[in-house]
């Protein structure tokens, strides 16, 4: 008798990690493998928190202006995310940790409080900052520029769920899925067909083999003097991004390429994300602050 | 068409451990473009198609060249079905947490 979809055991497990819920299901799992897969994902977030002292991207951040042995994983995520400063032209930037933290968010977001203290002065970046980090792969370190941050806030997420679920693959799992907080990375056998439907704004799309993301404004959120932050920073004004758009859903080839252009597009506006998007070659959902959703035109709804 | 199968050389199997992530993850990879490819008709046109052998032993170099061009293909996904917005439940969300 043939075995279907349907027939498959589903696997699913709940966790947190890299500040977020993370969700991994596999379809015809072994406990194994789910058990590879949780230990791999703490075993990312203690290499690139920036929230724990002894992490490489904190090591990273601490010896900016010289090389730092680093592992092959943090040699790809620092290379991927410059790559996507490069696709974006820039509005997707890694380097702007020095901003994200004058908008508060200075510690892992389940200790973030609300504080009084207005914000400090203008933050200064140099927008040529991401392009001059030096990856040597051979020899396995990264030199930040002086002065330089590296924050791999949404990005780590991304790559993180597109290299375990390689590594469960590895394993013989004939389908699987690693959600990171909505950062999420689907392929082969969904539970009940070979597709995997992920809820994204308002509506239901089916993919197969896939990275999905969506970066947002009105989830990790916190108050400064009074005032509503977030988390995505615009590159243009330094501050967290006011751009119209609350939401944006890409699907792409692989998670670490959703994630990016998500943010990127974010930082369009409502106006100018979805032909930014289509430029870029990707697909994706914008929502606006007054609740109205734009798609490419793969994602309409049919009448 | 290439056969699915766990890699069948011990020696090749502690070196990839012994590499790290990157070995491992690319010969997951080439596994899962093996499986996709078994699954359809034609290769994926996403650009990642890679010419290494599952269950043959691979250089490192060849392995971690797999995974970035895995990782680093067009990011379109431009196969026939593999984005359709439907009207069934969701057995995940992207909203995030």
């Amino acid at each position: 008798m043939a075995v279907t979809a349907a027939t498959r055991p589903v696997l699913r497990h709940r966790f947190d990690v890299m500040g977020s819920t993370a969700e991994v299901t596999l379809v015809g799992g072994a406990p194994k493998a789910m058990s590879a897969a949780v230990a791999r994902l703490h075993e990312l977030d203690r290499r690139w928190s920036r929230f724990r002292p002894d992490s490489e991207i904190s090591r990273l951040n601490a010896d900016a202006g010289r090389p730092v042995p680093v592992s092959p994983e943090t040699v790809l995520l620092v290379d991927l995310a410059q790559q996507g400063w490069r696709r974006t032209d820039g509005r997707y930037d890694p380097t702007l940790l020095a901003a994200v933290r004058r908008a508060g968010y200075t510690d892992d977001f389940a200790r973030l409080r609300a504080v009084a203290t207005p914000l400090p002065d203008a933050a200064v970046h140099d927008p040529r900052t991401c392009g001059r980090i030096i990856i040597d792969e051979v020899a396995g370190t990264i030199a930040l520029p002086d002065g330089g941050g590296f924050d791999p806030g949404g990005i780590g997420k991304g790559l993180a769920a597109d290299l375990v679920s390689a590594d469960v693959a590895a394993r013989g799992i004939p389908g699987g899925c690693v959600n990171i907080g909505g950062d999420l990375r689907a392929w082969g056998r969904g539970p009940r067909d070979d597709r995997w439907r992920v809820a994204a704004a308002d509506r239901t799309v089916a993919v197969t083999d896939a990275g999905v993301a969506t970066s947002g404004t009105e989830r990790r959120t916190w108050v400064v003097a009074g005032r509503r932050m977030h988390h995505l920073i615009d590159p243009t004004t330094l501050d967290p991004a006011d751009t119209g758009a609350t939401a944006v859903t890409v699907i792409a080839s692989a998670a670490w390429q959703a994630e990016v252009y998500a943010l990127a597009a974010l930082l369009s506006g409502p106006v100018r994300a979805c032909a930014d998007l289509r430029r870029w070659g990707v697909d994706g959902l914008v929502v606006d602050d007054r609740g109205r959703v734009r798609t490419s035109r793969r994602l309409r709804r049919r009448p | 068409m290439t056969p699915l199968r766990r890699p069948r050389h011990p020696a090749l199997v502690a070196r990839v451990l012994a590499a790290g992530l990157s070995v491992t993850a690319a010969l997951a990879i080439v596994a899962a473009m093996a499986r996709d490819s078994q699954r359809r008709a034609a290769p994926a046109s996403t650009g990642r198609t890679v010419e290494v052998r599952i269950g043959e032993d691979v250089s490192d170099a060849e392995a971690r060249a797999a995974l970035r061009s895995w990782l680093e293909g067009q990011p379109h996904l431009d196969r026939d079905g593999s984005l359709t917005v439907v009207d069934s439940p969701p057995d995940t969300t992207t909203a995030p947490s």
